[in-house]
């Protein structure tokens, strides 16, 4: 029997009624048609599917829509501001940090987490924190170039008062 | 020119793909669209005896359940371009004709108006099974034993012999002839989007476009006319995004015939999308070679010759470019 569900994403609350093993990835592409979140592997192991909720990076693969519930939810859609890239975009652009761009979305929404809790994180910190992605292009120097970029990118704006 | 070389340059294709909005076949939805999920054997090798689909047909969502009866005399064989002497190459059908020989061979297929609909139905497709020894080693293989294709009588697809020079003569001459056993391990290529298959069938104008996550486009144009019997210029073949493919995507795939065909049954657009399960299973793998070597030397570290038996596991049936790629390595 299907549930009804409140979730609000990338700012809007959608109200939709879903099936209870519906996952929210499937949830996120097939029914708000948001196909930025891809799915990898099905098993949270990739982290391709990573995206925001209520805060914190989760692979949405190995979560239910109906635990989202009344939640606030961010996919990579939802990052860019008045179609201003956010900082760990511009970063993954400028810095060469995506090959085929599948793992990108979700690689971007757990960078944005790792800058929110620490500002200016070490490139153990960056590689320590991305633990839960994987990337099959560029073994990774790049993407950690690209965060660091984004986090130098903050660093200007607070300067700047922005 | 000189504005370019030399120089960092930002991708063009990146503003999509760092924003989430650039289209893999997986995020492509048509209009009455269906989606295909496979059986897949869970033996290595296995006869057989009977595929019972009546309770999968009956399944809520479903629209049609395939088997090799319905699709044997019209799909070709998938294919394999290699053309050395003495090739042998298995009948590969779309799906398990009599017996399985790989875990992960397309048995069935079902169609239904929901992926999870067709993902519950599988469970309820009945398989007898009378499970036969496998064959998992290489070296092994080659010795006899269990024969996989009996109109063979073993299991060895080819033998090339080739080089240049005079071997003899340089290991006569060797001070030295140092021998090494070296393993290069099968490998399976991951990449990070699965394989996935898209296919819109138009009966008016007897036209078939096949979305693909495939890294060629062109050579699958040509062969899947083949496989599915309609003239090229009928068949539109359209690569969208690409997850990564790192070799594993240049290959022509069963379900890319099968999903071509099954929209052409039903003329609905039917959608397959592989799960990281069947990737490990049904996607090509690599390497899996054991080389002999044999190195003349002499005294001085002077390499005169170098002599190479190769061992490679081709797998149970061959691919697209399986023996090409081995005759390259072997000359």
């Amino acid at each position: 029997m299907k549930k009804a569900v409140s979730i609000n994403v990338n700012g809007k609350t959608q109200n939709s009624e879903v099936e209870p093993r519906l996952l929210l990835v499937h949830y996120l592409r097939d029914v708000l048609g948001l196909t930025g979140t891809h799915v990898g592997c099905e098993t949270s192991i990739c982290g391709a599917c990573t995206v925001m909720v209520n805060g914190e990076a989760v692979k949405s693969c190995t979560m239910f829509a109906v635990q989202a519930n009344g939640a606030k939810v961010t996919t990579i859609e939802g990052l860019a501001a008045n179609g201003v890239l956010h900082p760990v975009q511009e970063g993954f652009w400028e810095k060469h940090g995506l090959q085929c761009g599948y793992c990108t979305p979700g690689m971007i929404v757990a960078a944005a987490q790792i800058l929110e809790r620490n500002p200016n994180p070490t490139d153990e910190e960056i590689r320590h924190g991305l633990e839960g992605n994987l990337c099959r292009c560029t073994g990774y120097q790049n993407i950690v170039e690209a965060v660091k970029y984004a986090a130098g990118k903050g660093k200007t704006q607070a300067a700047s008062g922005d | 020119m000189g504005n370019y070389v030399g120089k960092a340059m930002k991708r063009t294709e990146d503003p999509r793909l760092i924003q989430g909005i650039g289209h893999y076949v997986d995020d492509i939805k048509l209009p009455d669209m269906h989606y295909v999920a496979f059986l897949r054997s869970m033996y290595a090798h296995a006869k057989i005896n009977n595929i019972d689909i009546s309770e999968a047909l009956d399944a809520p969502g479903v629209v049609a359940v395939y088997t090799d009866k319905d699709v044997a005399s019209k799909i070709g064989q998938v294919p394999c371009a290699g053309a050395l002497p003495d090739l042998r190459v298995p009948d590969y059908r779309v799906l398990a004709q009599d017996k399985v020989v790989f875990v992960g061979q397309p048995v069935a297929a079902v169609v239904a108006t929901d992926k999870y609909a067709a993902r519950d139905a599988i469970d309820l497709i009945m398989v007898d099974y009378d499970e036969l020894p496998a064959v998992v080693d290489v070296e092994e293989a080659a010795k006899g034993g269990n024969v996989i294709y009996e109109e063979y009588g073993d299991n060895i697809a080819y033998r090339l012999t080739s080089g240049e020079g005079d071997i003899d003569a340089a290991m006569a001459a060797a001070d030295r002839i140092v021998k090494q056993r070296v393993v290069h391990q099968r490998l399976a290529p991951i990449a990070m989007e699965p394989r996935g298959v898209l296919a819109r069938y138009l009966p008016g104008e007897q036209e078939l476009t096949i979305w693909s996550s495939t890294q060629i486009p062109h050579l699958l144009r040509t062969q899947l006319a083949i496989m599915i019997g309609i003239p090229e210029n009928k068949l539109r073949i359209i690569t969208p995004e690409v997850g990564g493919g790192f070799g594993s995507k240049l290959n022509v795939y069963a379900e890319e015939a099968l999903l071509g065909w099954i929209s052409m049954q039903l003329g609905n657009p039917v959608k397959w999308i592989e799960s990281r399960r069947e990737n490990f299973q049904s996607t090509i793998h690599g390497r899996g070679h054991v080389d002999f070597y044999e190195i003349a030397a002499r005294k001085d570290g002077t390499v005169l010759g170098l002599k190479l038996k190769l061992v490679q596991d081709c797998g149970s049936y061959l691919q697209l470019l399986t023996p090409a790629i081995r005759r390259s390595r072997c000359s």
